[in-house]
């Protein structure tokens, strides 16, 4: 004989009980936190690809500037191709001839003279190398000369970082790179200048 | 004699119960053209007909609209394959009006609309055709009105909106199934399979396999700097989402779990569901990502990222195969342990005679036991890069006995993996027979017994011949059972029983006596002594002779 007393027949509450809510309200918080994390994420990516399109402004640039760099009435004389450096310049001035004037120009003077680092809200820097260790370097230009080796060597270019003091009077051939947030180089393109 | 599993064998189309004929629609020829294409299209009640395939192509080309206006958003994968975007398009668009038009002109026939005053005009104002038409409009309105991209755009997310026309109908059924039962009871119907999961089950998991892998592909391509640079955006939100729908499935499942049979209780239940495999697997499937978020200031983490592929050990869930692996290993692994044991020996003892020999003829190649370790293990497992080699005769005296040694010791967990799967497997079997027997103690098979062979010959790999066979085991060794129903030893416990079954023997021998020759017995028995002179004395005495 079973009795009231018998779980079996006890009746079951079917709705939400306590714990339900308690288990919704933790679902939505969770979706709520990883919705934040992901915005988070997606902020920090918007960052990223910003530092890309500045990267690719300034391979823009230099790509046309390349194009007529090398002719009488270029418009941009700070970067002007087959001007050799001058050897009897004070320590520290600018040498004209060289990537120091050149990117001190395009990055006060020129069309892309606004572009903004979007990590530290400051104007880009020319960094010799990404350093995943640094992370001030996070969207920094790093950019590379590229130099053919003569057929038949093992590596067929010798890649070097481009300095203040790289001269520019030849056609030089580049490789351009941003730092990304873990200060990994991520490449943007090779180009002429 | 004829048992009664004679009648039952001639009645018994294992065919149809294992499914082997394709169930094909029964539908009359002679009747009205379009009842007779409704019946075959869209009757949702007549079994092999082309409703499901059709619901089924139509979903499959809804989701692809989905990733195609994903892929919309992209430039880089838009704009040097617009025209196929285009094309794929006008294909849709073609489908879905076609699938418009036949559900108008087949409404008169649908039991949903056929009772109402106007049965076509029914169906245009219903919700679902409604969402039907608002998939296709945008396209035709832009031929004659200039729509602005992103409506457009916009208007053809509404195509998703055709998915309720499956997800409705699953739902209903889950509403159904699951009456009366509590809120975590029908979370546990939602996410475990069992018998009140239903359609809606079945889409879920689904659903969660192709998250997986759409997250695995993104980590794949994520790897192909080329793809990374386009898609880096894209990449990002698609992780996002992954990580929040594993993330809530994993703690439906911690939730629901209490439901399980095994994994009673509020704390140590769940803390058990918690450490099982599968569930580890899917805290480890969102952890890189709560990691990176939480630590990319301190730690550079994006070695973390690799193990965003353990979301592909997912689908292992429920797969028997993985589960008889597993069991395989945890049972051998007392032999399995021993022979890592002998092969961790042979390969330092091995590695020290190697640095011992070779040090001082190749001090760069062999310059510590760890160098001479990785030697011994790509010697001993046939590998031989080659980067380390042996130059003296005792190293390459030691090289033939490793390399020989080398094919046993490997072969051994190999082998012995091998051979207990094969056990394994044959076990499963001979317990399938064993319930096929018990299966068909009643000489009947109901449908839910029919279900069970067809799951467990699908389980086991079994095709449908061997399942036949086996079955033709079972049915004989039934016959044989009836027959002789209890061994000697058996009736002889019971007197009654023991004078009946000698009353039946001695029945069987007076019929023998009747039926042969009794000259030719008597000379058959007496030569060479074939029956003792006893025992010709009591056949007589039995035959009234004597």
């Amino acid at each position: 004989m079973t009795t009231t007393q018998d779980p079996v027949h006890q009746p079951q509450k079917l709705g939400p009980t306590g714990s339900d809510y308690i288990f919704i309200a933790f679902l939505i918080a969770v979706i709520v936190a990883v919705i934040l994390l992901g915005v988070i994420n997606y902020k920090e990516a918007v960052k990223t690809e910003t530092a890309k399109s500045n990267g690719e402004a300034l391979v823009s640039w230099l790509t046309q500037t390349g194009l007529k760099r090398f002719d009488a009435d270029t418009p941009h004389e700070a970067c002007k191709g087959g001007v050799k450096p001058e050897a009897d310049v004070k320590p520290g001035d600018p040498v004209p001839g060289t990537w120091g004037p050149c990117f001190s120009y395009l990055m006060a003077k020129s069309e892309i003279k606004e572009l903004v680092n979007p990590f530290f809200n400051s104007p880009p820097k020319l960094i010799p190398q990404c350093v995943p260790s640094d992370r001030t370097v996070m969207g920094a230009f790093m950019i590379e000369n590229l130099v053919a080796t003569p057929p038949g060597s093992a590596n067929p270019l010798i890649i070097s970082s481009i300095s203040d003091t790289t001269p520019i009077d030849t056609k030089l051939q580049l490789r351009m790179s941003v730092c990304d947030k873990g200060g990994y180089a991520i490449k943007i393109s090779e180009f002429d200048f | 004699m004829d048992t009664k599993y004679d009648d039952f064998l001639k009645g018994l189309n294992l065919n149809t119960i294992l499914k082997q004929e394709e169930e094909s629609a029964k539908i009359s020829h002679d009747m009205p053209f379009r009842k007779w294409l409704y019946s075959w299209l869209l009757d949702p009640h007549i079994p092999g007909n082309f409703q499901k395939d059709l619901d089924k192509w139509v979903g499959i080309l809804i989701v692809a609209n989905l990733f195609s206006l994903m892929f919309e958003h992209v430039p880089a994968v838009f704009e040097p394959y617009k025209h196929w975007f285009e094309f794929f398009d006008i294909f849709s668009v073609a489908v879905f009006t076609v699938e418009y038009v036949l559900r108008l002109y087949l409404a008169p026939e649908d039991e949903e609309f056929k009772t109402r005053k106007n049965a076509r005009w029914g169906f245009i104002s219903s919700p679902f055709a409604i969402i039907d038409f608002l998939a296709v409009a945008p396209f035709y309105l832009k031929a004659f009105i200039p729509i602005d991209l992103r409506v457009l755009r916009f208007l053809r997310l509404l195509r998703i909106l055709k998915l309720f026309r499956v997800l409705i109908p699953a739902l209903a059924e889950f509403k159904t199934l699951n009456k009366d039962r509590t809120f975590r009871q029908k979370i546990h119907a939602l996410v475990f399979p069992s018998e009140y999961g239903g359609t809606i089950q079945n889409i879920f998991e689904v659903f969660i396999a192709v998250w997986v892998l759409l997250s695995v592909l993104a980590v794949v391509l994520e790897s192909v700097k080329s793809i990374h640079y386009v898609l880096h955006l894209q990449f990002v939100i698609l992780d996002a989402v992954a990580v929040a729908i594993f993330t809530v499935e994993y703690w439906m499942r911690i939730y629901s779990c209490v439901e399980e049979p095994g994994f009673k209780g509020a704390y140590m239940g769940r803390f058990k569901q918690a450490k099982s495999p599968s569930t580890m697997i899917d805290f480890l499937a969102v952890l890189p990502f709560y990691l990176e978020v939480f630590l990319h200031h301190l730690l550079d983490l994006r070695f973390l990222r690799v193990f965003r592929l353990a979301r592909l050990l997912k689908l292992t869930r429920g797969s028997d195969s993985t589960k008889i692996l597993f069991k395989v290993v945890a049972r051998e692994w007392p032999i399995l342990s021993a022979a890592t044991f002998i092969m961790i020996l042979l390969v330092i003892l091995m590695a020290s005679l190697g640095f011992l020999f070779e040090y001082d003829a190749q001090p760069e190649k062999f310059e510590n036991i760890p160098t001479s370790i990785y030697w011994a293990v790509i010697t001993l497992a046939s590998v031989g890069y080659g980067d380390i080699s042996p130059v003296t005769p005792m190293g390459r005296a030691l090289t033939i006995v490793l390399s020989l040694m080398g094919i046993g010791i490997f072969a051994i967990p190999a082998a012995l993996l091998a051979s207990s799967f094969s056990d394994e497997l044959v076990k499963e079997r001979d317990a399938l027979k064993a319930n096929i027997f018990h299966i068909l103690k009643d000489g009947h098979i109901s449908e839910t017994e029919a279900a069970y062979i067809r799951s467990e010959a699908q389980r086991l790999h079994l095709t449908n011949e061997e399942i036949i066979a086996l079955v033709d085991v079972v049915i004989k060794e039934n016959e044989l059972e009836e027959r002789n129903p209890l061994p000697i030893h058996k009736i002889a416990e019971n007197p009654p029983l023991a004078v009946e079954h000698f009353k039946v023997l001695l029945g069987q021998i007076r019929q023998l006596g009747v039926h042969t020759d009794t000259s030719k017995f008597d000379d058959a028995a007496r030569q060479g002594e074939r029956l003792s002179a006893s025992e010709f004395e009591l056949w007589k005495k039995i035959q009234g002779r004597a």
